[in-house]
């Protein structure tokens, strides 16, 4: 059993060196996040605690002329080393190589659970100033906290700061400063050691002090009931049937604003590049820097930053949300479905997120504690139909579908059913077998319903939003400079047709037919284009392909599409333009004409190669494949393997094949 | 289960009827017992106080249930809550959940 006086033993031989770094530690929902926000601003960094997937968040900040580094532990209730984020946070506060202090956060509206913590840190000899938030919601529930008796109680000084209004950081700051000037050594107080009531339970003791000491510095003067509202407000939001709805109500309230409001800042972005890409062009000289600087970077990047605006509306809702204490009802009505799937309910939201984009999905898979789940959760999630699909649902509905936009929608609608059933049978049969076992039985807090904070969803916003950048960001230069690589190179000379055409127009230019010269001219560079794409390496890889692609009903052309959209899936709308001649502006411009072409493009023997069954068997695969390599830099950062990503993709590879031939097998033979 | 389950009772205390979270009625109060779940999951929940001797509150039945505990309401799988042996008490509470420990629920 660990009692209180043998858990002093580890205490801490830090107390002659200078400290330099001060942790935030506290229970979820402390408003530890909010006070870190509070002390460094902007200047905070997320990283990764090293070699773990557990994130950290620090800022230097300067106290009283000296340099301190702040550093944001994970939600914690206790330090007892029995899950991740605890071990991490009790290995980061007894750091030999780096003496640590400790900023103790505590819900001063919920006493008692939140001494637990600080008494343990305490009693590990760690200097610690104990920080009281939510003193405002404490003092409209009509709670009184004598500091003075819970600062002898502790043996540690308390502060109490008003989150809204910021009054008491500065008190906070002094104190700090004192940590690191090395006047706060911390000496376990009499009072924690001294209760000896043994009750079985190995936190009984620490529980029984807790309560203790909250019934000492605690008055309550029977004010106004806190807590009425929750009690109200859950009446309605965890109800089985009134709470599901609920739930999907603000769902589908998020993604109309997503899509809704991204589209203007998505279309800047798309102008914004395209300019980059005509100033470039016209700044360089023709050839293979201009071509990888307008094509492979800029085009490349651009073509997933534009997804910037979705993500970071996202995060922003879904902080706005998390910071009213929604996310855990949300969590908790959905835990009772998604569990028969073999899921926890946390991963309902970044599910439903994943239908803007995968990346921020996975991120936000993040508040999936349990290991094993967030990783069924990550594996299945791609499969959510992204934006980045949208595109090519477009073009293959365009193509069977031309003109009616009921089936068109239809085509939609069952485009993202098939992505969710497949999520949902791919999480069944994970959980059958490499990830067996079901999912952890939930144990979550709902914490107390609050008006959400504005500048703490638009700090989280920006910290996912630069997440976003630097991860997917560099992958994605790498990736886009590779792809346009392979579908450059080898070059080949252009074809004799070409020549003739350039010729051509030349002398329609000195006969003075400028506008055929024009088109002459188009026509050679749409015919090298091309040509210079079937000899590439990419172009060697779609004929390669050719037998494997066969059963899918797809050419040789759509396999160099499949190459080249795997940066981006909306790429091979463009493959396709460059590979059937329509060129590339054309399909920007005019989609019809790239339409048209590939509707009347044929097969070596003459039966054409756009048929129903070939449409639907592309529309199958663009649902199910992992054609998107950032995401999967992404799960290999979030898993801390490449094991994870290699076998995501395989799964998806096969199941999106065995899919796609099924149904071209199944669509050329149907009678009629 | 008996291999992995970490079952602590109180040292003293009358051993009368033990009964699942569950099964108490909604409101009335219950002092934990046992946890009789495998060791992780037991350890979740003690961590945020529904440990054996605390005083709990069941305030929604279904799956999850939320219980209470020293004013925090708490989300917990049917599964799990089954598994939480508690004895009714007498005191009950009014509405919601409170945010005081049981011995101050009367105002001071």
């Amino acid at each position: 059993m660990t009692t209180l006086a043998s858990m002093r033993s580890d205490a801490n031989p830090q107390i002659d060196r200078a400290i330099r770094r001060v942790a935030l530690a506290g229970n979820p929902n402390a408003g530890k996040t909010s006070l870190f926000n509070q002390l460094t601003g902007l200047r905070a960094k997320t990283a990764n605690f090293p070699g773990t997937t557990i994130e950290c968040r620090s800022a230097t900040v300067s106290v009283g002329g000296q340099r301190v580094q702040l550093l944001d532990l994970p939600g914690l209730y206790g330090l007892n080393a029995t899950t991740a984020e605890q071990r991490i946070a009790r290995d980061a506060l007894l750091d030999q190589s780096e003496p640590t202090g400790a900023v103790i956060v505590i819900d001063a509206s919920n006493l008692q659970r939140n001494l637990y913590l600080a008494s343990q840190i305490i009693e590990l000899g760690i200097p610690s100033v104990v920080v009281l938030t939510m003193v405002d919601l404490a003092k409209r529930a009509g709670i009184k906290i004598d500091v003075a008796l819970l600062e002898r109680e502790l043996g540690a000084p308390v502060v109490a700061v008003s989150g809204r209004t910021g009054k008491g950081i500065e008190g906070l700051r002094r104190h700090i400063e004192r940590l690191v000037s090395g006047g706060g050594q911390a000496v376990a107080p009499q009072s924690m050691t001294a209760s000896t009531r043994c009750s079985g339970c190995p936190h009984g003791v620490r529980f029984d002090w807790a309560e203790q000491v909250s019934e000492q510095c605690m008055t309550w003067d029977g004010g106004t009931r806190s807590g009425a509202w929750t009690s109200r407000l859950d009446r309605v939001l965890t109800h089985p049937v009134v709470g599901i709805v609920a739930f999907f109500a603000v769902m589908a309230a998020v993604f109309v604003l997503i899509f809704w409001l991204a589209a203007y800042p998505m279309d800047w972005i798309d102008a914004m590049f395209g300019q980059a890409q005509a100033w470039v062009a016209r700044l360089l000289p023709p050839g293979d820097l201009q071509s990888l600087v307008a094509e492979g970077i800029i085009g490349g990047v651009g073509g997933v930053l534009v997804f910037l605006p979705q993500i970071c509306i996202l995060f922003f809702f879904l902080a706005l949300l998390e910071d009213t204490g929604y996310l855990a009802r949300a969590a908790f009505v959905m835990d009772r479905l998604m569990r028969r799937v073999g899921l926890p309910g946390n991963a309902f939201v970044p599910l439903l997120s994943a239908h803007a984009c995968a990346i921020p999905g996975i991120m936000a898979t993040r508040v999936i504690q349990d290991r094993r789940d967030r990783l069924v959760t990550i594996l299945v999630l791609p499969l959510m139909t992204c934006s980045a699909r949208l595109p090519v649902y477009a073009m293959v509905t365009a193509l069977l579908f031309p003109h009616q936009p009921l089936q068109a929608g239809l085509v939609f609608t069952a485009a993202y059913a098939l992505g969710i059933t497949a999520a949902i049978g791919a999480a069944f049969a994970i959980r059958r077998t490499i990830l067996s076992g079901k999912p952890r039985p939930l144990v979550l807090e709902l914490p107390s319903y609050k008006l959400p904070r504005l500048r703490n969803a638009l700090l989280a916003t920006l910290d996912r939003g630069r997440l976003f950048v630097r991860t997917a960001g560099t992958i994605i230069l790498v990736m886009s400079v590779i792809l346009w690589a392979m579908a450059t190179y080898p070059r080949s000379a252009a074809p004799a047709e070409a020549v003739a055409m350039q010729q051509q127009a030349e002398v329609l230019a000195e006969a003075g037919d400028l506008a055929g010269a024009d088109a002459a001219r188009h026509d050679a560079a749409v015919l090298t284009n091309h040509h210079a794409l079937s000899n590439s390496v990419a172009g060697r890889i779609g004929r390669a392909m050719r037998p494997v692609l066969r059963p899918l009903g797809f050419d040789w052309q759509i396999g160099v599409g499949l190459v080249s959209s795997l940066a981006a899936r909306e790429v091979i709308v463009s493959t396709l333009a460059i590979i059937y001649g329509v060129g590339e502006g054309a399909a920007a411009d005019q989609p019809e004409s790239l339409y048209d072409t590939m509707r009347a493009a044929k097969r070596t023997d003459g039966t054409p190669v756009f048929t129903t069954a070939t449409c639907l068997s592309l529309l199958v695969f663009y649902v199910l494949a992992m054609q998107c390599l950032p995401t999967q830099a992404v799960v290999r950062r979030e898993t801390n393997s490449w094991k994870w990503p290699i076998f995501q993709f395989t799964y998806m590879t096969m199941l999106a094949y065995v899919a796609a031939m099924l149904t071209y097998q199944i669509a050329s033979h149907w009678p009629g | 289960m008996s291999g992995s389950s970490a079952v602590s009772r109180p040292a003293a205390g009358p051993v009368s009827a033990a009964v699942p979270l569950t099964g108490v009625q909604p409101g009335r109060c219950a002092r934990v017992w046992s946890i009789e779940a495998p060791e992780d999951d037991a350890e979740h929940l003690k961590v945020l106080g529904i440990c054996a001797g605390r005083r709990v509150w069941l305030l929604r039945t279904g799956d999850p249930v939320i219980v209470c505990v020293w004013g925090t309401r708490i989300g917990v799988s049917r599964r799990l809550a089954d598994r939480v042996m508690v004895q009714p008490c007498d005191s009950w509470t009014a509405q919601g959940c409170k945010k005081h420990s049981p011995s101050a629920s009367t105002p001071r």
